[in-house]
């Protein structure tokens, strides 16, 4: 190739990019669209989860219980007092409003003769009710499972103590409890939504782009007369490709951009603490994104490409949206360590590596460039199965 | 100037047994000088867009050869394609870009800089009555406004050789009667090589200098309408078309229904 025809292909590629940009840019529509279900989204999601986490932070401080008829265990209500904790009656129709929610989220019940059946010597029965459709119920029964545990353990002490039995012969085997994960690991458990809505974000934001400029072209009449010019199809290739990477390479910017001011909506004082996202993982997830995204839109453009209505293409492109967007579900369902084939799995790499990221665990050097080498590995499949698709086309036929 | 020489082209498609095969042109040829418009006459599939197609190097014959100016197009494609004004079948424009922006789009992918694209372009608007219309996006334009739109994209590198595919589908009386005075501006003034398909017969005869009808993918006649009327021994030129372009079987269906 000589000079000229290499500035010439350079001139056409650069005119190709510069008009499917623009145009790109003008479908205010769909750009409209992404940015409000992928990028402005995974912030949203943050907002109610920090509201939620904030709530449930609240009622595990506040030590509360609410009980129904603890006029008639004296003995409970004093040991309650001891572990300073306040007693709330529960009100006459407490079942009704656990169901829907809006009573305590359980209801400890006493019966009426608690205090004689105690004084026999025989175990009276207490009863907890709570809806197992409400989540944040858990936290509470557990509190009140404690607390009868506790009381019961108090109670067979001074008992065993009557008897003149050391109070160790209960329990043979003392268990003490150590949570291993830090902050950031919990946090990472708790934010895994967020790679995955970033891939949303590329995932649409390179979809309407990738299509309009290859099944949609078609649709419209406009390849061939596009095609009787004499560009280079490498170049009309290139440039179509660019514009596309660019347009999900700029989604993919401001999605991730928008989680770092996302920090400041997060209310709860423990998910800030753990939400371990600030410039430097911005420019790590970018680093690991924006190839992607420019994978992504070749892949897409090699599946449109041979589709001759925007409708077919959707059609056929759902194949690839539904594999990226799955693929975050494996480290999902992975419970425990990332196995060491995800990282070469395009989408599955990035996202596994991202989580890893916001759990503070290391990453070796292969590992970082492992992610980069698969998504030029599927630009160049996608482009050639492009430039094949093209050099093929009987446009007419 | 264009010539083709004995050109055809056969379509196969499906696999195995379900293949069919589709002989859409098996032997045209003609010669298209400068200063002339030639019009490719033919019945509705008889080969004139797949004949257009293959001098716009979009697929090549699998016989027979086509130059443009010279260039054989089968060996140098895109130097033929950058001496040719293409109007094809398929006329598609970019509804989110404007007039302009979509002449200037292909006056940049064949090589001009931005600035002589919107000259020539603005040129091109004066001559079509398209100026109003420039800085207007292309959505919802008329068929006659998208037509001259398409035209002037076609046109924007001033071509020597302009190949227009049935340009008058879709257009009213007053948007046709101005394309053929583009047409013959074109001719006259500029000295164009014209060619364009077609299948009605008053746009031939007000039209052309030099006629090619094309029936089942061969050239059955060709010369000035009043020589192809005169070897018909007809002075009527749509009775000659008839009796040149369909077969005996044919024209007897034809009554056989009327």
């Amino acid at each position: 190739m000589t000079t000229g025809s290499g500035n010439r292909w350079l001139h056409s590629a650069l005119t190709v990019f510069r008009k499917e940009f623009v145009d790109a840019l003008r479908d205010r529509k769909s750009l409209v669209v992404v940015l409000l279900a992928a990028v402005l989204m995974g912030p949203a999601m943050m907002f109610a989860m920090s509201v939620l986490i904030g709530r449930m932070e609240a009622s595990n401080q506040a030590r509360e219980i609410t009980v129904a008829g603890i006029e008639y265990a004296p003995t409970l209500a004093n040991y309650l007092s001891r572990q300073s904790y306040t007693v709330k009656a529960a009100p006459a129709d407490f079942k009704q409003g656990i169901a829907a929610g809006s009573v305590a989220e359980a209801v400890l019940v006493i019966p009426a003769d608690f205090s004689t059946t105690m004084a026999d010597g025989r175990n009276p029965k207490v009863e907890l009710y709570f809806s197992a459709a409400h989540q944040r119920s858990a936290s509470a029964v557990q509190r009140a499972r404690q607390l009868i545990g506790g009381f019961n353990r108090e109670q067979s002490t001074i008992k065993l103590a009557m008897r003149g039995i050391a109070p160790a012969a209960l329990s043979s085997v003392e268990l003490n409890v150590r949570d291993l994960a830090d902050r950031a690991a919990r946090g990472a458990q708790l934010l895994a939504f967020m790679p995955f809505m970033l891939m949303m974000a590329v995932l649409y934001g390179c979809l309407a782009a990738a299509l309009d400029t290859t099944a949609g072209e078609r649709e419209r009449g406009s390849l061939e007369p596009l095609l009787m010019t004499p560009v280079r199809r490498s170049a009309l290739i290139a440039g179509k490709w660019a514009a596309v990477a660019c347009v999900g390479m700029l989604i993919t910017l401001l999605a991730v951009g928008s989680y770092l001011p996302a920090r400041l909506l997060i209310n709860s004082e423990t998910l800030r603490a753990m939400f371990n996202f600030g410039p430097a993982e911005a420019l790590a997830f970018l680093y690991f994104m924006l190839p992607l995204s420019a994978a992504i839109g070749a892949v897409l453009m090699a599946i449109a490409v041979r589709c001759r209505t925007f409708k077919e293409a959707q059609a056929n492109s759902a194949i690839a949206v539904f594999f990226f967007s799955l693929v975050p579900m494996v480290e999902v369902f992975n419970q425990g360590a990332a196995a060491p084939w995800f990282v070469v799995v395009p989408g599955l790499g990035q996202i596994s590596l991202m989580n890893r990221l916001m759990r503070h665990e290391s990453i070796a050097a292969m590992e970082w460039l492992t992610p980069l080498i698969t998504s030029f590995v599927l630009i160049a499949v996608a482009i050639w199965l492009i430039s094949r698709a093209l050099h093929r086309t009987a446009v007419g036929r | 100037m264009i010539v083709v020489q004995g050109i055809a082209k056969r379509f196969i498609s499906g696999r195995a047994r379900s293949q069919t095969t589709v002989e859409a042109v098996s032997d045209v040829s003609f010669v298209a000088d400068d200063g002339r418009i030639l019009g490719l006459l033919g019945p509705n599939g008889a080969g004139k867009t797949t004949t257009l197609r293959m001098i716009a190097a979009q697929f090549p014959p699998d016989r027979g050869t086509i130059t443009v100016d010279h260039l054989d197009v089968g060996e140098q494609p895109y130097h033929a394609l950058a001496c040719m004004g293409v109007l094809s079948d398929a006329r598609g424009l970019y509804p989110r870009l404007t007039a302009l922006e979509n002449i200037i789009y292909y006056g940049e992918l064949h090589g001009m800089t931005r600035p002589d694209a919107v000259r020539r372009a603005r040129e091109l608007a004066d001559i079509l009555e398209l100026s109003d219309l420039l800085d207007r996006r292309t959505i919802g334009f008329s068929q006659g406004e998208r037509m001259k739109t398409a035209l002037a994209r076609a046109l924007v590198h001033d071509p020597g050789n302009i190949i227009l595919d049935e340009p008058t589908n879709g257009l009213d009386v007053l948007a046709t009667r101005s394309l053929r005075n583009t047409l013959r501006r074109l001719r006259d003034d500029l000295g164009k090589c014209i060619v364009f398909s077609t299948h009605i017969m008053q746009e031939v005869e007000r039209l052309c200098d030099d006629v090619v009808i094309v029936s089942h993918g061969k050239t059955v006649a060709n010369g000035s309408v009043a020589e192809i009327s005169a070897r018909a021994g007809t002075s009527d030129f749509e009775d000659a078309f008839v009796a040149l372009a369909f077969s005996a079987s044919e024209r007897a269906n034809e009554q056989g229904h009327a």
